[in-house]
């Protein structure tokens, strides 16, 4: 244990292995990129100290690791603490609107969905998403940061996580992609769903599965049918097993819908029972022993 | 074409069309009904006129030949019209007028299925099938609230199938397999799949029903005042309403539908998990654990694709990180799995909420109420939504709760046993009296009085788990509290056979199980009874032949069971011999010299002859009187008959008409022959012959009774009256909750409750099959209807008039041409008349039936093989009978009919081969000529060969039996050569079965030899020497 009389202020930040190394001149992007247009954002909020103390701390490599959560950017710095910092850059996400246009026109090349699936991003996705009026990188008053989850000016920090994360994105756009709103994953879905909306005209919030059993062929079954097996038992089926394991669905709003459902399923289930066992009982009629 | 001209039934199809169901009706072979006709025509045969949502052209792609639409299958029948090749598409449309049926009332078609102006089509059937299933799917809450989002994002709520469970998915692919093209056959849904259509008509007809039965309940009264902004309240709105637009709009709309689409997708399994499953074990306390103190403890792993696939157990999850690789996940951490699986549970049964509270959860342990609350409400939730449960054994046997048991004897003051009881000696019969006592059980030990009366108490309670001599049994409080009152109401006492069957049988009906039955006595005997134990009898030895053992076994359960009084019936397949084992029964009756009476045999009239010429083969000491034909006797001389007889044979439309003198003697058993002529109970000879009075009644089957309800009650009935109840009751106790529901329970106690009384052996029984040769040759004796015998009289009268002045070359042309000509006529009247085309016979199915005596016994015979699930080949040497076999069986099996001749192209002829092969029985039947028929084909899947006509050629004959009987066959082959009894056909095949120089001759030469006969010679072999021919079913 250190004697506290030893114990004096740390004024330089801790030694980082592996952190990411930012040039000292700030990092390699350059043009109309998203990264860029991050980098220049912050330069312009940020003081000259901020600048130059945060440029040092990059070429220090200080920056360890970024990661894009929804509506952020977070870089972990290390700084002077034992434990590293979380920088934010907060990142407004894409309206549903701007998304689903993003989607819609991205359906319309199936190639974009192959693009994604095999780890990339589709080409046009940047100028897509300006061209539909969405932002992928705020600017002026629209870029805050937060620094351990609390809100923070651009000091050098900042300028050392904006840095860092300006130069692998200028490499990578999918963590910023998930900050506003369109991971690959999920965007990857979305495709597969608008390419079926698409093809078919309709998309259902549930999947029906695809059969192994082939359709009829005219040329054999046209008047009947492949097969004239007779049905099976199906079940047994617990009473509202569906929305049993169903649940509470995930919307807002306080209205019972599961509570509506459940009396639903009975009085739907109670006409049909009722219906058939007229039916039935009009069948059963004793014989005519005539 | 040659056609009947009188107007025929409507021929109803429905086509999907557009987003719904228009029906359209075939006319004529040609022609369409005009819609506002059938619309017309739809409403007088009772269909009510909402149903229908106006008329239309559908653009039906149908097949042609020529130019125009060939007639579908079923206008055919209507017609009995032949039309060969009738699959041929040449792309164009048909312009049809249809009348649109809306989607809540398709199951309404079903009510034309009995007028007379409107034949259903089998697409039809298939809607019906349909309709049944989305009923079944709304009775068994199996359908999701979902949402549709189009192109232009809107939003629309709809009601949809759930089809992921397998059972379910199973039926649904069932039906696709059954669809038939015509269905699909509309512009509208070129390119769509016919599955995206089954789904599609299926959410039509649930939508459409959900939303009439929620709006005759007001229920969108339950959103007044709820805020529109509330996104289940917007969704709802679409659901419960008329309109089915979702009222939300812009980023509204997505994170609704986003929102519904993770809440349905809990219910489909994970995708990362490449079929890995969560798995639960529950295992109970130790033994001296009690109740209140007892922990369960639920264990957690991960199992692999498959049943006995690969298990991961939790600790090992948790602890070894390469675990993953052993199931094959690359993609996904185990751990994480598990974790995500475990809260899919959870949502499914509370009881594994706590077991996420773990970060590496691996067991959890549970009170018993909660263990109990798992078992009884957990488990049927968790299995469904796929996760592996492992339950104690106990659990999943009829022992986990409290039971009663019956114990039954003969009474005392009855006679002893049957070891007291020889043939024909004293009857028990129904009425007999047997001692009854019912006793509680838990597993195999008996409960005392008061044992039973401390948990009904603990019951009171609440359902629980109990620990009770030493094992954990259920308590319910309904079902004991069902104990509790049967037991009050009697514990022991005395009843009949007859009660005490039923007894035994429905022990159940109240929901307590039945978990034993301890008989003794005769009681026992009875009740053993299909399990063959019962006294062995000898085969008598007056009988001519050798029983197989299986037959050997067979008269000794007819004989156990008669000496009781009880109808039995015999249900062995076709061909293992129920005429020689009631033959034998019979004899063995008359052991010693006894004279028991007369047994009235009722059959079909198309057996009457093979009935009596087995019994002259058999049992030639019977006295076998006919009652049959015009002139059959009626008074006293019948009376003396019968007195006279051991056996008198008639026939079933006969019952009803000599039916005071049927009534008016006194038999000794009734035998029904064919019994399923009885099938329909509300028919007037089914009950006519139910009254028939008899000490002993037997039927004979060669159809699974036991699968077909009404003919199994029908059956019983006469056998055991009263036994399963009234019709009614018995539709309601069994026939619906079996039919309808596929309750597999209900089927297995019905099948307990009949199976002391009926015998069914199959021929791929073990027992059976070591014991039957691999290919066994029978003579079908059939008789011929009157027309066939006047013809056929008339013919030859003719022709040998002609013969006389006849010589050389013409003479034997002559001899040649009425061999032909009696051959036809044996097959069926219709080869002889006019000049109809030889590939288009008008002639109504059901006459081609009742107009020959050989085609009522092909229908007859092919009608048990088709029950059997067995295939036949019907070889003909006339096409044009070919013809008319495959109008007449497509009629009386329902099923597709191939038929094979000179005229079938060389590609068609392999493509009907390969259909019949791979085919189930949906191609039940190979009609083939002789010619084309008989060599190169290989139709192993058949193992029936009927020749319905002779060639008098072994050689000719075998190689067409050949097509079946050959490597690849791996059942017995059963061969059935038919003759018409009093003709030529029955003189010729004596002469070869009685091997005189004749017959030498016959061999290897066809039919030259008859040339050579003069013609006295001649006229003795084809004069008719009937008599007891056919009258008209």
């Amino acid at each position: 244990m250190t004697d506290p009389q030893y114990q004096h202020e740390r004024t330089e930040p801790r030694r980082v292995k592996k952190g990411i190394i930012v040039a000292e001149g700030g990092p390699d992007c350059t043009g109309d990129s998203p990264a860029s247009r991050l980098w220049l954002s912050v330069l312009e909020r940020s003081g000259t100290e901020a600048k130059t103390e945060g440029l040092r701390w990059g070429a220090l490599g200080q920056a360890m690791g970024i990661a894009g959560l929804p509506g952020r950017i977070r870089v972990r710095v290390q700084g002077i603490r034992r434990q590293p910092h979380e920088v934010d850059l907060l990142v407004p996400v894409l309206s549903e609107t701007v998304r689903e246009m993003v989607v819609e026109r991205l359906s319309e090349d199936p190639r974009n969905l192959v693009r994604i699936e095999e780890g990339g991003i589709p080409s046009n996705l940047v100028g897509l998403i300006r061209e539909l009026g969405g932002r992928l990188v705020p600017t002026g008053a629209d870029l805050s940061a937060e620094m351990d989850e609390k809100p923070i000016g651009f000091e050098h920090r900042v300028v050392c996580a904006a840095a860092a994360a300006a130069q692998l994105l200028e490499q990578d756009l999918k963590p910023l992609l998930v900050a506003v709103g369109l991971p690959m994953d999920d965007l990857a879905v979305l495709l597969r769903d608008a390419r079926a909306v698409r093809l078919r005209g309709a998309l259902t919030a549930h999947r029906d599965p695809r059969p192994t059993t082939a359709g009829p062929d005219p040329e054999r079954n046209f008047w009947r049918g492949r097969s004239s097996s007779q049905p099976e038992a199906m079940g047994p089926f617990p009473p509202l097993a569906l929305l049993m394991r169903l649940g509470k669905p995930p919307l807002k709003g306080k209205f019972p819908m599961v509570g509506l459902l459940e009396s639903i399923y009975r009085t739907v289930a109670e006409d049909v029972d009722r219906d058939r066992t007229e039916r039935d009982e009009a069948m059963a009629s004793p014989p005519q022993e005539n | 074409m040659v056609g009947s001209t009188a107007p025929h039934p409507l021929v109803l199809h429905a086509s999907w069309a557009a987003g719904s169901t228009h029906v359209w009706a075939e006319s004529s072979l040609e022609d369409f009904e005009q819609a506002e006709a059938l619309q017309e025509a739809l409403i007088a045969a009772g269909l009510p006129a909402e149903a229908l949502s106006g008329t239309t052209l559908l653009q039906l792609e149908l097949p042609k030949k020529s130019g125009q639409h060939v007639a579908s299958d079923r206008m055919q029948d209507v017609t009995g019209v032949v039309l060969e090749d009738s699959g041929d598409f040449d792309g164009s449309v048909c312009e049809t007028p249809a009348v649109g049926v809306k989607a809540d009332h398709l199951g309404q078609l079903a009510q034309l299925e009995h007028s007379p102006s409107i034949r259903l089509a089998h697409d039809v059937r298939w809607w019906l099938e349909v309709a049944d299933f989305a009923a079944e799917l709304m009775l068994r809450h199996r359908y999701v609230p979902t949402l549709v989002r189009r192109r232009d994002r809107s939003l629309t709520a709809r009601w949809s199938p759930w089809l992921h469970d397998p059972t379910v998915r199973g039926e649904a692919e069932r039906l696709l397999g059954a669809m038939p093209a015509v269905i699909l056959a509309d512009e509208s849904v070129a390119g769509q799949s016919a599955w995206d259509i089954l789904v599609e008509v299926l959410v039509e007809l649930i939508d459409a029903r959900v939303r009439r039965v929620l709006r005759a309940e007001d229920y969108v009264d339950s959103l007044d005042g709820q805020s529109s902004e509330d996104p289940s309240v917007a969704w709802l709105s679409g659901l419960l309403d008329l309109g089915t637009s979702v009222a939300s709009d812009g980023d509204a709309a997505s994170t609704l539908f986003r929102g519904a689409s993770e809440w349905l997708g809990t219910l489909s399994d994970p995708e990362d998990g490449a079929g890995i499953r969560l798995g639960l074990r529950l295992v109970e306390p130790p033994k001296d654990a009690d109740a209140k103190s007892a922990r369960w403890t639920v264990q957690f792993f991960l199992q692999a694709a498959g049943e006995e696939g690969e298990r991961l157990e939790a600790d090992e999850i948790h602890n070894d990180p390469e675990a993953g690789l052993r199931l094959g996940m690359v993609r996904r951490a185990p751990d994480e799995l598990l974790l995500a699986e475990l809260g899919r549970a959870a949502r499914a049964c509370r009881e594994l909420e706590p077991a996420l509270e773990d970060a590496k959860p691996a067991e959890l342990v549970l009170d018993t109420v909660a263990a109990h609350r798992l078992l009884t409400a957990g488990v049927p939730l968790l299995r469904e939504a796929g996760i592996v449960v492992e339950l104690p054994e106990w659990w999943n046997t009829r022992d986990r709760g409290i039971g009663l048991r019956l114990s039954l004897a003969p009474s005392e003051s009855e006679s002893g046993s049957t070891s007291d009881l020889d043939a024909g000696a004293s009857v028990l019969g129904l009425d007999a009296l047997v001692d009854f006592k019912w006793e509680i059980s838990v597993g195999d030990q008996i409960l005392s009085f008061d044992e039973f009366q401390a948990l009904v108490a603990e019951a009171r309670r609440g359902p629980v788990l109990r620990r009770v001599h030493d094992q954990w049994v259920e308590l319910d409080p309904e079902v004991l509290a069902d104990a509790a009152a049967r037991l009050a109401a009697a514990r022991e006492g005395q009843g009949t056979i007859l009660e005490a069957m039923r007894m035994a049988w429905e022990g159940e009906e109240g929901g307590i199980p039945l978990t034993g039955i301890e008989a003794s006595g005769w009681v026992s005997e009875l009740l053993d009874s299909g399990s063959a134990n019962y006294t062995q009898v000898d085969q008598p030895e007056s009988l001519q032949g050798e029983l197989r053992p299986y037959q050997q076994r067979g008269l000794s359960w007819l004989a156990f069971l008669d000496r009781f009084g009880l109808g039995s019936c015999l249900a062995d397949d076709m061909g293992l011999g129920k005429t020689v084992q009631l033959l034998a029964l019979l004899l063995h009756e008359r052991k010693g010299g006894a004279q028991p009476g007369p047994t009235l045999l009722v059959v079909p009239t198309s057996v009457v002859s093979n009935w009596k010429r087995e019994a002259e083969r058999f049992a030639p000491d019977l006295r076998v009187s006919i009652h049959h034909g015009l002139e059959r006797t009626s008074g006293d001389a019948f009376d003396r008959m019968v007195e006279s007889s051991d056996i008198v044979v008639t026939t079933y439309s006969l019952v009803g008409r000599d039916k005071e003198d049927l009534e008016r003697a006194e038999w000794h058993r009734v035998v029904l022959d064919e019994a399923q002529y009885i099938k329909n109970p509300p028919t007037k000879q089914a009950a006519t012959i139910r009254a028939l009075p008899a000490r002993r009644r037997i039927a004979l089957t060669g159809t699974p009774v036991e699968n077909r309800l009404s003919e199994l009650w029908s059956i019983m009935e006469f056998l055991n009256p009263g036994y399963l109840g009234s019709s009614g009751e018995f539709r309601r106790r069994f026939a619906v909750p079996i039919e309808r529901h596929r309750d597999g329970d209900r089927a297995e106690r019905l099948r307990q409750m009949v199976r002391p009384f009926v015998l069914r052996r199959v021929k791929t029984d073990r027992s059976v099959i070591d014991d039957l040769p691999p290919c066994t040759t029978t003579i079908e004796h059939a008789t011929l209807t009157p027309e066939q015998a006047t013809l056929y009289e008339q013919a030859v009268s003719g022709m040998m008039g002609e013969l006389g002045e006849a010589e050389g070359i013409r003479r034997r042309g002559l001899v040649l041409a009425m061999l032909v000509r009696l051959k036809q006529i044996c097959n069926h009247p219709g080869l002889v008349e006019g000049d109809a085309d030889s590939s288009e016979i008008g002639i109504d199915p059901e006459a081609i039936r009742n107009r020959s005596g050989k085609c009522r016994r092909l229908c007859e015979m092919l009608e048990e093989v088709q029950a059997s699930g067995s295939k036949a080949l019907v070889f003909t040497q006339f096409r044009r009978m070919g013809h008319l076999l495959v109008s007449m069986l497509r009629r009386t099996l329902d099923r597709e009919i191939l038929f094979l001749h000179g005229g079938t192209p060389t590609a068609k002829r392999q493509e009907m081969v390969d259909r019949f092969q791979e085919a189930g029985n949906d191609i039940p039947v190979f009609v083939l000529s002789l010619k084309a028929g008989g060599v190169g084909l290989n139709l192993t899947a058949a193992n029936h060969v009927f020749h319905f006509d002779r060639w008098w050629n072994p050689a000719v004959e075998n190689q067409a039996t050949d097509r079946a009987f050959r490597i690849g066959q791996t059942r017995a082959v059963q061969v059935h050569k038919f003759v018409c009894s009093g003709t030529l056909e029955e003189r010729i095949d004596r002469m070869i079965e009685s091997k005189v120089e004749l017959a030498r001759n016959i061999v290897g030469s066809g039919e030259n030899w008859l040339t050579e006969l003069d013609t006295d010679e001649l006229r003795n072999l084809l004069t008719f020497r009937g008599g007891d021919f056919g009258d008209e079913e």
